[in-house]
């Protein structure tokens, strides 16, 4: 087996195992971790094709690069998104609490059924 | 790069593998603990293949600044409530995937090509001024690229801070959620972070604006070097070592003219080819060295404040130490 041949296996299992997280998961922030994970078995691969030759396609690294700092963008709004709407969740489970003693995970639970 | 596979490999393919599955399966705080095992692996990987930069850039962008601010996210909320569903379609949708994926990965993995495009990049570089061909592809063939890239760093920063700004208009410098209570991030051994980051900084500043300047005949480059900084940032804003300049009222106007400044002066930079009758984007002549260097000067200082602002976006670390 060639170096090749691992770095593609290893990036095919860590993208796959990623995106079925990614599309099962109800929790977000695994599901945004899920999603980073997807970007980097991807690039991975992209890698692992730039480094078949002699030398490795530096083409293909200045794109690696470039996925790597839009993942880290996205993630960190991801990340503040996610805050947000935890602290809104959060309010709204202690209005509930304070309105009806039923509480959250009763029948009357907003977020609960969306997640 | 037809080497067979090593022990070496195998071993840092197993450890990639475990850490991958840890990070995907694990509660919220192991995940994200888990996953700067990961980036760490992964940067290992990227260094075997050749490419020195993305182990930097993994290891300074993945690993380190999104590991921050995974932990950042985790430790400031205590839901780990994540309720499973069925564990079949899981596996038959990963069972269809690989089988897309592998029989067609494994048939172009077989054709070994030469890269078509390293001979060119090799043939153009001297015009560019830079020695080192990923800075050369990244600020010279690629500026595009490159400019498009700061910009949605940049847009990401902005919008975080504006939600941000939306949150608190009281309290400008981090503040306390009613509903979230911040747990104590840094309770023991708090002294001995203080000391550790007190000494390492004055390194990683070094260290950033080393890989900024070495971006031109080696390995580095505006966005390694903008991710260092920006760690150095975090580091200090988490144990409350950040110098006054940084925290008071004028900062966030720093923070905000430091933002955009990369991309302004990007566009700026960019406008010089059409005054010298060239296309849009392209640095030719003697000049070509002087203007891919100012502007990946100006790069650097936009992309460590897009950092440090989606990070201090997520809640101010101020308060931490002081209670």
């Amino acid at each position: 087996m060639s170096a090749v041949l691992l770095y593609l296996l290893l990036g095919t299992v860590v993208t796959v195992a990623g995106t079925v997280r990614m599309l099962l998961v109800r929790d977000l922030m695994a599901r945004l971790v899920a999603m980073n994970l997807v970007g980097s078995g991807s690039l991975l691969i992209l890698l692992a094709l730039g480094a078949r030759s002699e030398e490795t396609d530096p083409v293909l690294s200045a794109l690696v690069i470039t996925g790597l700092v839009i993942t880290v963008a996205f993630t960190g709004f991801g990340a503040v998104l996610i805050r947000r709407i935890e602290e809104v969740r959060a309010e709204d489970a202690a209005g509930m609490d304070s309105a009806a003693p039923g509480g959250p995970g009763g029948p009357g639970d907003p977020g609960g059924e969306q997640r | 790069m037809g080497a067979d596979v090593g022990l070496l490999e195998v071993v840092a393919g197993i450890l990639l593998v475990g850490a991958a599955a840890v990070t995907l399966w694990a509660p919220r705080l192991a995940a994200a603990v888990s996953f700067i095992g990961f980036g760490v692996v992964l940067s290992a990987f990227w260094a075997v293949m050749g490419a020195p930069d993305i182990a930097l850039a993994e290891a300074a962008l993945g690993a380190g600044v999104t590991g921050a601010l995974f932990i950042e996210t985790v430790t400031r909320h205590d839901q780990t409530g994540t309720r499973e569903g069925p564990w079949w379609p899981g596996a038959v949708a990963a069972a269809l995937l690989a089988a897309a994926l592998v029989p067609s990965l494994a048939a172009t993995a077989a054709a070994t090509a030469k890269a078509p495009t390293a001979d060119l990049v090799e043939d153009m570089l001297p015009a560019t001024g830079m020695e080192h061909p990923v800075t050369g592809v990244l600020l010279a063939f690629r500026a595009y690229d490159t400019l498009l890239e700061s910009g949605v760093l940049m847009m990401a920063g902005v919008a975080a801070l504006a939600l941000r700004r939306e949150a608190a208009p009281s309290a400008p410098l981090g503040r306390k959620s009613a509903a979230a209570p911040v747990p104590p991030v840094l309770s023991a051994g708090t002294d001995a972070l203080v000391w550790l980051v007190r000494v390492i900084a004055p390194v990683l500043l070094l260290a950033g604006l080393w890989l900024l300047f070495a971006g031109s005949t080696d390995s580095g480059g505006a966005f390694q070097s903008g991710a260092v900084l920006a760690a150095m940032l975090i580091l200090l804003r988490v144990t409350g070592t950040v110098p006054d300049w940084l925290t008071a009222a004028g900062s966030d106007a720093l923070l905000r003219l430091s933002l955009v400044i990369g991309v302004v002066v990007f566009i700026v930079a960019g406008l010089l080819g059409p005054l010298a009758g060239q296309p849009w984007l392209s640095w030719d002549g003697g000049w070509a060295f002087a203007a891919i260097l100012t502007v990946e000067i100006l790069l650097t200082v936009g992309i460590a404040a897009g950092l440090y602002a989606l990070f201090i976006s997520l809640g101010g670390a101020d308060e931490v130490v002081q209670s």
